[in-house]
């Protein structure tokens, strides 16, 4: 782990439906700062900003109040096709319901990403198809999501997610449909990469055995960080 | 079970603005299934009343060919005595005058003057004055007190400019009983009311002098048992109680048996059936057009119905999963669709007729507006039928739609469904496809048993012009086809099975447009073919290409490739497409009926106007202006017309005169090949000298024969060049003129004998056809048909074929015929261009000559009247119902071009409602919304580029079937072609953007948490 920050964010507010009687305050001034090649776990109840705060540092919502850093570039400041672009190239996803596209092929689900750059076809699917073989699946490349198992589903999440060397991945509950042993053969995965190739994960999950694997441990209640977790000595 | 209502209220509440999506698709979909067959419905039978409304309850008429009708009471005294039941009868003596109001100057030809007895039945029209008053008897007696009294059908008022006390002047035939002819005389008559358009002021379309039969029997020098027609009435009130057109040619038979009218002469006609039959032959390209155009209209309702239901049912699948998961059963959840489906489906229909009505409501407008110029107030004429048909074809479609995909959606592991995935490696409908296969192929086996029982061949017997014929062989082979098709699929894979289909129907289509469409000839018998190769036609492409979808996108995903920046939008679109192949080939399925509808009209147009207007010019000889007289000039020495008419115009260049008589066509019943209504029928003969074309070698007159019928030469090539169809042309007239003997072997055509041969206008006389014709006063003469020249200018007398006979057998057929050497016809040239010279001018004022004051047949009262004719501008008219036809074409297509547009967009918009959760991913992942947005208007243009094509090509395949009924020229427009491709293109853009915008602004956030 580098001193360097990767993910910063300062005062994060987000309010929904903003000036009526229905308005929920979802986060209260979050301030957070990730490091390069840390992993953290953000943990809380369910409804206490955990998502939210995911969205909001993904660049797929916008906060209320506040900024977000991430690789020094403020991402509230980018427009909608900058931030999509940064997107992109900076975060990777992995969400819970492993979100692959039913009617593409595991090398499909894992290559859409690279597509959208400047790389030829041929190139991305080279690339596409050894980060699958890195993750296990390299004899399930052409299988479509329904001929996957869930864990081996979210190893394609995973590889779509890696695929583009992001600044950060970010996981919504990555492990939240998958039985014990397939998450932490999952986690371990995350715990491997991070170990050889230094990729910075955050984690929001309510399971403190998932939460066991991460170096540190941001714990939300009510859409404010109630303990922001030393690091978890493993 | 409470659960599932309050579910399926919550559902229905929550996907309110989708279920209006849906609801308004349906009733889209039903409004083109309603409103094209009240359309049609509407347009036949106001067409059937409007022609047949003019002759009253008139069945039958018999007439003595224009000599008179001798001891006509004898003859209902032997109708009375016979079999016939009648309701009706009548005796009247009608003759065609010319009216010269003297003091205005106005003249009208063709007027009838009639004479009717005083208690003559009131199921023949009583007499209503102008202000709608029923006349008695006592007011006709005062009426007709002189011979010389007349009433005046209400037509003619204006015609005539003429007041009640006007005094006009006839020109009539006055009969000589010695020499069997009319003399013509004039005759001074005075108005003394009029009629109104109803009962007899309707009959002649209101273009009758009205008098009793005693009067008139005096004027034409009739004797007191002498009349011209007698009219019989089968029904008294043919809207309650209709005639069958069979049962009325049954009775003709019958009364030309107890009249003996081979030896008595005369005529006797079902005329009502007659008209009725000349009416479906005049309707029969319309409704032509309009079946073919409401089929596809039909079938794109079909596909935008079952679109919009199948993505209402699959965007749920998952909640399906859950409900299953918490408890409810198979059959509740097949429920809840069933109800959802129905209610949609019927609320939608209703919808739908309503919308249908709307539509129709327009289109009849249209129709009164385009075919009988604003004069009738059309209603829509809503048939029961139509309604039931379409409600109950909506319903059964919309919950089919929905209910089948929940069926087997249902049928599917829990949590499979839950988690969206599908289980893959089996056979989940095996026996359901074997089951299908083995029916089909028994099926199949068994309509080829039953051909083969019926006809005595599995092939057609009678050749391929046979609609039922060949629905049996097209149907058992289909059946067979598709059974073998299922049982591949079984065997093998389900692509055997698509393609099996697809690959069926399009061979049906291809073996149709080998084997049949070549051999169609008659429109009217063989509309219901045509229609079946449409749908066929577009079935079979759709299905074809929807099997193998995942080649054709995979063909464009490569070519997208190429384009670095699309790779990722390319392959989103290609793949989904493919994962929802029946969905994507419904969609390009409405695109590609409505390209075919309207570059099918656009076709059908050009070729129709090409066919029947360009080449006017080059058949018309030269004679761009063709005279008639309703009677020979009596007195030459005042006018001789083929001298004193250059002096009319400079620009006339020619004159010439013919002969011209009315004679009777006997058919001889051995002569299968006739299909014409009855066996007897008039037409005007035409006497051609050998030099009332040549001068030498050279023709003056050059007429080109008919190229749609069966051609004299076997080696004669349709639509060559004009010059290789003028030599053919000339050498059809040196048969014509030197009476050569010829025979071709293996056809009919064969004159070994050495008859005498005519040229005939008339569709029903086909080259080597031999028959007889007659005055009655004359010899019957057997002839032979040499060819088929064109309708113009020969025939233009109310609308009798023409034939055209060279002078020697003329004296046969007409015994005195010296006494008659005066032209009645006259050709014109002029300098003039032929379309858009002075020749309408120039015809205007050659009837001066003849008919205006200063004529000095006029101021001797040896009026004839002249009517001189455009050749160009006929044509024209002849043409306008056609024109009429596609100018409303456009509309009826345009409707479909509407209703297809806005099918497209709502099915674009609501496949990308349904598609958040993926739009959100594709977010998440880092694709733009203009990405987004391509993504969306990719897939439409890959399945509106794949409508296009198949469009195209199958417009272009009816196109040449609709030409090759009539051996015309295939005609495309290439602008208008671009024009509708343009408005396509455009379609699919609107379809494309609308929903790619929408889809370009769900926040990701929350789209990655759809669930439907």
């Amino acid at each position: 782990m580098s001193d360097e920050i990767i993910l910063k964010t300062k005062n994060l507010h987000k309010r929904y439906a903003e000036g009526t009687s229905m308005e929920v305050h979802a986060l209260r001034g979050i301030d957070i700062e990730i490091k390069k090649g840390e992993m953290v776990a953000i943990m809380g109840p369910s409804g206490c900003g955990k998502t939210t705060l995911l969205n909001l540092l993904g660049g797929i919502d916008q906060p209320s109040e506040g900024t977000i850093y991430i690789n020094n570039q403020d991402i509230n400041q980018l427009t909608d096709i900058e931030v999509t672009e940064f997107r992109l190239h900076n975060i990777g996803y992995i969400f819970q319901l492993f979100n692959l596209f039913e009617f593409l092929s595991a090398l499909d689900n894992t290559v859409l990403p690279l597509l959208l750059t400047n790389i030829t076809k041929l190139e991305a699917e080279e690339e596409a198809k050894m980060m699958l073989r890195q993750m296990g699946l390299g004899d399930k490349i052409f299988h479509l999501p329904n001929e996957l198992s869930g864990g081996e589903q979210q190893r394609v999440a995973v590889s779509r997610a890696l695929l583009m060397n992001p600044a950060i991945i970010l996981g919504d509950e990555p492990t939240g449909d998958l039985d014990q042993d397939t998450s932490t053969d999952i986690m371990n995965l995350f715990v491997s990469i991070n170990e050889n190739y230094k990729q910075t994960f955050l984690v929001v999950t309510h399971s403190e055995h998932i939460a066991k694997f991460c170096h540190r441990i941001i714990r939300i209640v009510d859409g404010e960080i109630v303990d922001d977790g030393k690091q978890v000595e493993k | 079970m409470s659960y599932i209502n309050n579910l399926m209220q919550k559902t229905f509440k929550r996907r309110l603005g989708k279920n209006i999506g849906t609801l308004i698709a349906i009733a889209l979909g039903v409004s083109l299934m309603v409103g094209v067959q009240i359309t049609i419905t509407s347009f036949t039978s106001t067409a059937v009343d409007f022609f047949v409304d003019a002759i009253g309850e008139n069945d039958i008429v018999i007439s003595g060919f224009g000599l008179p009708i001798t001891d006509y009471e004898s003859i209902i005294d032997t109708i009375d005595n016979s079999v016939v039941d009648y309701a009706a009868i009548n005796a009247r003596i009608s003759q065609n005058v010319a009216v010269y109001n003297l003091e205005s100057g106005d003249l009208e030809k063709r007027v009838s003057f009639t004479g009717v007895e005083l208690n003559e039945d009131p199921v023949f029209g009583k007499f209503y004055d102008e202000n709608g008053t029923e006349m008695r008897k006592l007011d006709l007696i005062r009426h007709f007190s002189n011979e010389s009294h007349v009433l005046l059908g209400s037509n003619l008022i204006d015609d005539l400019n003429v007041a009640v006390g006007s005094n006009i002047k006839i020109r009539i035939g006055e009969f000589d009983p010695i020499g069997l002819k009319f003399d013509y005389k004039t005759y001074d008559l005075k108005v003394v009311g009029f009629l109104n358009d109803e009962g007899k002021g309707k009959e002649f379309g209101g273009r009758a002098l009205w008098t009793s039969i005693d009067n008139i029997r005096s004027i034409v020098g009739f004797a007191p048992n002498q009349c011209t027609d007698i009219n019989i009435a089968l029904s008294s009130n043919h809207k309650e109680n209709p005639v069958d057109n069979d049962y009325a040619i049954f009775v003709e038979g019958q009364l030309k048996l107890i009249l003996d009218a081979e030896n008595t002469g005369l005529i006797i006609v079902a005329f009502r059936a007659l008209l009725l039959d000349i009416t479906d032959e005049v309707l029969a390209d319309v409704l032509l057009a309009f079946n073919l155009f409401g089929a596809l209209i039909i079938f794109s309702g079909i596909l935008l119905l079952v679109n919009i239901q199948l993505i209402q049912v699959e965007d749920r699948i998952q909640q399906l999963g859950i409900l299953r998961a918490i408890g409810a059963r198979r059959r509740e959840i097949v429920r809840l669709f069933m109800v959802e489906s129905t209610v949609l489906g019927f609320i939608g229909s209703f919808l739908g007729v309503a919308g249908g009505y709307g539509m129709s409501a327009f289109l009849v407008n249209r129709i009164g507006q385009t075919f009988f110029d604003g004069v009738i107030d059309l209603k829509p004429t809503v048939t029961i039928g139509a309604v039931v048909y379409s409600i109950v074809l909506g319903l059964i479609l919309s919950v089919g739609a929905g209910v089948f995909p929940a069926i087997r959606a249902s049928r599917i592991d829990v949590i499979e469904v839950i988690r969206g995935i599908k289980k893959v490696g089996r056979k989940r409908t095996g026996k359901i496809t074997l089951g299908f296969g083995l029916t089909f192929l028994l099926g199949g086996i068994g309509i080829f048993a039953a051909q083969y029982t019926v006809y005595g061949s599995f092939f057609t017997k009678a050749g391929w012009d046979t609609a039922i014929e060949q629905w049996m062989f097209m149907g058992a082979a289909a059946a067979f086809l598709i059974g073998v098709s299922f049982l591949l699929g079984y065997l093998f894979s389900r692509k055997f099975l698509g393609n099996g289909i697809g690959l069926t129907f399009v061979g049906i289509a291809i073996a149709m447009l080998i084997f049949s469409v070549t051999q169609l000839k008659d429109v009217r018998e063989n509309s219901q073919i045509l229609v079946t190769l449409a749908v066929v036609l577009a079935l079979g492409s759709i299905i074809w290409v929807g099997v193998n979808l995942k080649s054709v996108t995979n063909f464009f995903r490569t070519v997208l490739y190429k384009t670095r920046l699309k790779k990722g939008v390319s392959l989103i679109s290609s793949k989904y497409m493919t994962s929802k192949s029946m969905r994507s080939s419904l969609t390009f399925g409405i695109f590609a009926l409505v390209l075919t509808m309207n570059i099918f009209a656009a076709v059908y147009q050009s070729t129709y106007a090409y066919n029947t207007l360009e080449s006017v010019e080059f058949l018309s000889g030269g004679a761009p202006i063709f005279i008639e007289l309703d009677t020979p000039i009596a007195n030459e020495t005042l006018v001789n017309v083929e001298q004193d008419l250059y002096a009319v115009d400079e620009a006339i260049t020619n004159v010439k005169g013919i002969n011209s008589t009315i004679a009777l066509i006997q058919v001889d019943e051995e002569v299968s090949e006739l299909e014409i209504p009855t066996d007897i029928f008039p037409s005007y003969v035409h006497l051609i000298y050998n030099d009332t074309f040549k001068e030498g070698d050279d023709y003056i007159f050059d007429f080109m024969f008919d190229t749609s019928l069966p051609y004299f030469f076997e080696d004669y090539r349709p639509g060559g060049s004009e010059n290789y169809q003028r030599e053919y042309s000339h050498q059809i007239w040196d048969y014509y003129y030197n009476r050569t003997k010829f025979s071709r072997d293996g056809t009919e055509i064969d004159n070994v004998e050495g008859l005498p041969t005519v040229l005939t206008t008339s569709p029903f006389l086909l080259p080597g056809n031999i028959f007889n014709i007659t005055s009655f006063i004359g010899t019957p003469i057997e002839v032979i048909v040499l060819a088929n020249v064109r309708q113009y200018p020969f025939s233009q007398s109310q609308g009798l074929p023409s034939l055209l006979i060279t002078p020697d057998f003329y004296p046969k057929l007409i015994p005195n015929f010296a006494l008659y050497p005066k032209h009645t016809r006259y050709l014109v040239s002029t300098s003039e261009d032929f379309r858009i010279g002075r020749n309408t001018e120039i015809a205007s004022n050659i009837e001066e000559f003849f008919n205006g004051n200063g004529s000095l047949l006029v101021q001797n009262e040896d009026f004839v009247a002249a009517s001189a004719y455009n050749v160009w501008e006929v044509m024209l008219e002849l043409v306008d119902f056609q024109v009429k036809t596609f100018d409303f074409l456009q509309y009826f297509v345009g409707f479909g071009l509407i209703v297809g547009a806005l099918g497209m967009i709502i099915i674009a918009v609501r496949n990308v409602a349904e598609r958040r959760r993926e739009i959100g991913m594709m977010r998440a992942i880092g694709y733009k919304k203009r990405q987004i947005i391509g993504t969306i208007m990719i897939e439409i243009f890959i399945l509106a580029l794949l409508g296009l094509v198949m469009g195209f090509l199958n417009s272009l395949m009816l196109g040449w079937s609709f030409a090759n009924i009539y051996d015309w020229t295939l005609i495309l427009p290439g602008w208008r072609i671009l024009i509708y491709t343009g408005i396509m293109i455009g379609i699919a853009i609107i379809a494309s953007i609308v929903p790619g915008i929408r889809a370009s602004q769900i926040t990701p956030a929350e789209a990655i948490r759809y669930v439907g």
